[in-house]
């Protein structure tokens, strides 16, 4: 596994203190720099946050880690971390898509429930994409991968209706909603979740103390509990990451089984990326 | 005005206004948040710039300081009009 760092940092404080031929220029203001996570630049890059940080200001705007697999480990994986990649908006409950908030966690935000079908404006929905999820976190999927679902007798999930937001009552579509009916997967504590990989949240500002939220951004690759496996193709994490804000919501995990991997890439499904996830 | 008139050379198709939420929605903002009424591709051009600072659908989420650089980031290169005086 290759694993790389993307940063996005304000071009006047790229210049002040990083090599002028370093990374790439976006717009003229923003420097996008890629580095292996190991390259001694993103210790100097951390070094930098940090005492931007302690005057109250940030070094680098944002972050991604970025993931890279052989063939040949993904298919030596037992289970897979499912990310998708295809986001869009507006939201379920911005088309009238009802939740019951009496569970939710006072804390966390977490528990909503979904009460009606999924109404979404799915004009918006990326079309040529195979699974696609909206910025609250509602994943839907297009009818050749519920079909390829259904005819390889995958277990885990049920496929649902999702209306569109018509400008009357709302109208069928071609999409269906992935809910996940099987057990979730016990997150392990070999996770690393955090702000962002140089803080990780010692303070515990973003995990819930009910243990709803395992913290406000995955850092690492997903580690589960071997015991809470059982014989679905589709499972979420019990550990929820992000937060309560605004339109959005905590978020699990979606892990996926080789059997259902397989089916993605056969179809070939658009939409959504793999990494490795690990039983512990 | 510049970063207006820069806009409308950018997207030279691109006419009418459309509301922009001060914090974009897939960053944290809430629907019902406030919203300023930009020139469309004054809208496109300050989208671009979120999305170039923080990029779209990756699933992750900003601490509220973070927010907060960002936002600064963004709207000191392009900022709200009717925040500066100007009507668009």
């Amino acid at each position: 596994m290759r694993e790389t760092i993307e940063f996005r940092i304000a071009e006047r404080d790229a210049r002040m203190h990083l090599d002028p031929g370093l990374g790439v220029s976006l717009g003229g203001s923003i420097r996008k720099v890629v580095l292996p996570v190991d390259d001694a630049r993103v210790g100097r890059i951390a070094q930098l946050h940090r005492a931007y940080g302690e005057r109250g200001d940030a070094f680098f705007l944002s972050w991604n880690l970025h993931r890279s697999y052989t063939e040949k480990e993904l298919r030596a994986a037992e289970l897979l971390n499912l990310i998708v990649r295809a986001r869009f908006e507006p939201t379920g409950a911005m088309c009238g898509t009802t939740y019951d908030e009496s569970s939710t966690c006072r804390h966390c935000g977490a528990g909503a429930r979904q009460a009606s079908d999924l109404v979404l404006d799915t004009r918006r929905i990326p079309k040529s994409k195979d699974i696609a999820q909206t910025i609250a976190g509602e994943v839907v999927v297009s009818s050749r991968f519920a079909t390829a679902f259904r005819e390889s007798g995958l277990r885990g999930a049920e496929l649902r209706p999702v209306l569109h937001q018509g400008r009357g009552k709302p109208l069928s579509s071609d999409w269906l909603q992935l809910i996940v009916t099987s057990k979730p997967r016990s997150l392990s504590t070999r996770t690393v979740a955090g702000n962002n990989p140089f803080d990780l949240d010692e303070d515990d500002a973003f995990r819930c103390p009910l243990g709803h939220i395992a913290g406000l951004n995955q850092i690492s690759e997903l580690y589960v509990e071997r015991s809470s496996l059982d014989d679905a193709d589709v499972a979420v994490t019990d550990k929820l990451f992000g937060d309560r804000r605004g339109e959005l919501r905590p978020e699990p995990r979606l892990l996926i089984s080789p059997r259902l991997r397989d089916a993605l890439q056969a179809l070939p499904a658009q939409g959504y990326a793999l990494e490795a996830a690990h039983f512990v | 005005m510049q970063r207006l008139k820069a806009a409308q050379d950018a997207y030279p198709n691109s006419t009418g206004y459309e509301n922009h939420h001060f914090i974009p929605l897939y960053l944290g903002g809430a629907s019902n948040g406030q919203t300023y009424r930009l020139p469309t591709a004054y809208h496109k051009a300050v989208t671009q710039q979120f999305r170039r600072v923080w990029p779209y659908g990756q699933g992750r989420r900003p601490t509220p300081q973070e927010l907060q650089k960002l936002l600064l980031a963004v709207y000191s290169e392009y900022p709200i009009p009717q925040l500066i005086g100007i009507t668009p």
